[in-house]
């Protein structure tokens, strides 16, 4: 059984015995070699926190894919600059050339037509330097159609568009042929009545 | 104290790209509270290998960060992260804590030395089948390292609520004490 005190009281004793009980119930530290095993798992985590840097596939798969990128842009304007030379010539190949150059040059303000994707196959002819005429005739039938520009109004669109928007009653009549001829009558007769007075003066 | 993260050879160092003064303060910082770290979890987990991970985990989190620069009181932020883990880490009761034999046991308290074995494995069991808010308070508390302020401080509660559930579990095992001794009488 337990030695315990005699000068005790009884609940005392149970107290100090409680104590005893909870004094080595969390009897101890921690094995020997603690921190030599925090030290591990600290290596363990800075390896594990390093790894997937340099072990992860875009690592290595990014600049190669940087460098394709760069590649394939490289290649496709390279491609594209001598085409759009070619469609421009310069004038000291000839008065044909230069009337080529000149329509180049009045439709520079229009879009161009898209050009073909550099990696798109294209036909053997294709290839072949064309002439300067079937140059000049090429852009004009690559050129976007658009309509002729306004004409003048002659003189008689201008007096109907005059009368139109003036919005006269008497001025719009005149577009009628009924009150047309009517109104021409008219006049005949006063122009005839007038003629007529004058030849009567004269005589008197 | 001259501790194993300290004295390490710089070459063998995984924190070697780390300053040393760092390396020093931080081995200085597990040399001296490891030992509480690891009794707060075992006194949770009531498991020397849970406890031990309990431990490793609670300073991993001090280390990740280098919280240790920026806190004041490291026993007490150490304290309530080990208690925090410890509950999270707690598997249900199996039975009485295994004592491993190269845990390193504390000198024997007059105490002790007057209880036998029997008594106080009984004992430890009384204390394990208490209700966990009296239990841990009262465990915490008996740890020598811990004022009665710091073990409120771990759990959250008022001063007065844990000490009024310490009172409550020492009547509570008293009580049994007698209903034990009455018994065998």
């Amino acid at each position: 059984m337990i030695d315990q005190p005699n000068n005790l009281s009884g609940d005392e004793r149970l107290d100090r015995i409680l104590d005893g009980a909870l004094a080595s119930y969390t009897p101890a530290g921690p094995r020997f070699g603690f921190e030599d095993r925090l030290r591990a798992r600290i290596a363990e985590e800075t390896v594990v926190v390093r790894r997937p840097v340099l072990s992860l596939p875009w690592v290595w798969v990014a600049p190669v894919l940087l460098v394709a990128a760069l590649a394939f842009a490289a290649i496709y304007f390279h491609r594209q600059l001598p085409r759009e030379s070619e469609q421009l010539p310069g004038p000291a190949t000839g008065p044909v050339l230069a009337g080529a150059n000149t329509t180049a040059q009045d439709n520079s303000h229009l879009p161009r037509p898209r050009a073909l994707p550099a990696t798109a196959k294209q036909p053997e002819h294709k290839n072949k330097p064309v002439s300067a005429i079937d140059q000049v005739a090429l852009q004009e039938m690559r050129a976007p159609s658009h309509p002729a520009p306004e004409e003048p109004l002659t003189q008689e669109e201008k007096l109907l568009l005059r009368v139109v928007h003036r919005g006269d009653s008497r001025e719009m009549a005149i577009l009628n042929p009924e009150v047309r001829a009517k109104n021409e009558a008219e006049d005949e007769a006063e122009f005839r009545q007038f003629v007529e007075q004058s030849n009567e003066g004269e005589r008197e | 104290m001259e501790t194993a993260l300290s004295i390490a050879s710089q070459e063998e160092d995984p924190l070697q790209d780390t300053a040393e003064g760092v390396r020093a303060a931080f081995g200085a910082l597990v040399a001296q509270h490891s030992h509480l770290v690891f009794r707060i979890a075992l006194a949770i987990t009531r498991s020397p290998q849970d406890a031990e991970d309990v431990a490793q985990e609670t300073f991993l989190e001090l280390y990740r960060g280098r919280r240790w620069e920026g806190i004041e009181d490291h026993q007490a932020y150490l304290a309530r992260v080990a208690w925090r883990l410890a509950v999270r880490r707690r598997r249900p009761r199996t039975g009485e804590l295994e004592l491993d034999d190269e845990m390193a046991a504390p000198e024997a308290s007059p105490e002790q030395s007057a209880m036998d074995a029997q008594t106080e494995a009984w004992l430890h069991a009384a204390i394990d089948g208490l209700p966990e808010k009296l239990r841990q308070p009262l465990a915490l508390a008996a740890l020598s390292e811990l004022k009665l302020v710091e073990v409120a401080a771990i759990l959250g509660l008022p001063e007065g609520t844990v000490r009024r559930r310490i009172h409550t579990a020492r009547q509570l095992l008293k009580q049994q004490m007698m209903e034990r001794k009455g018994g065998k009488r």
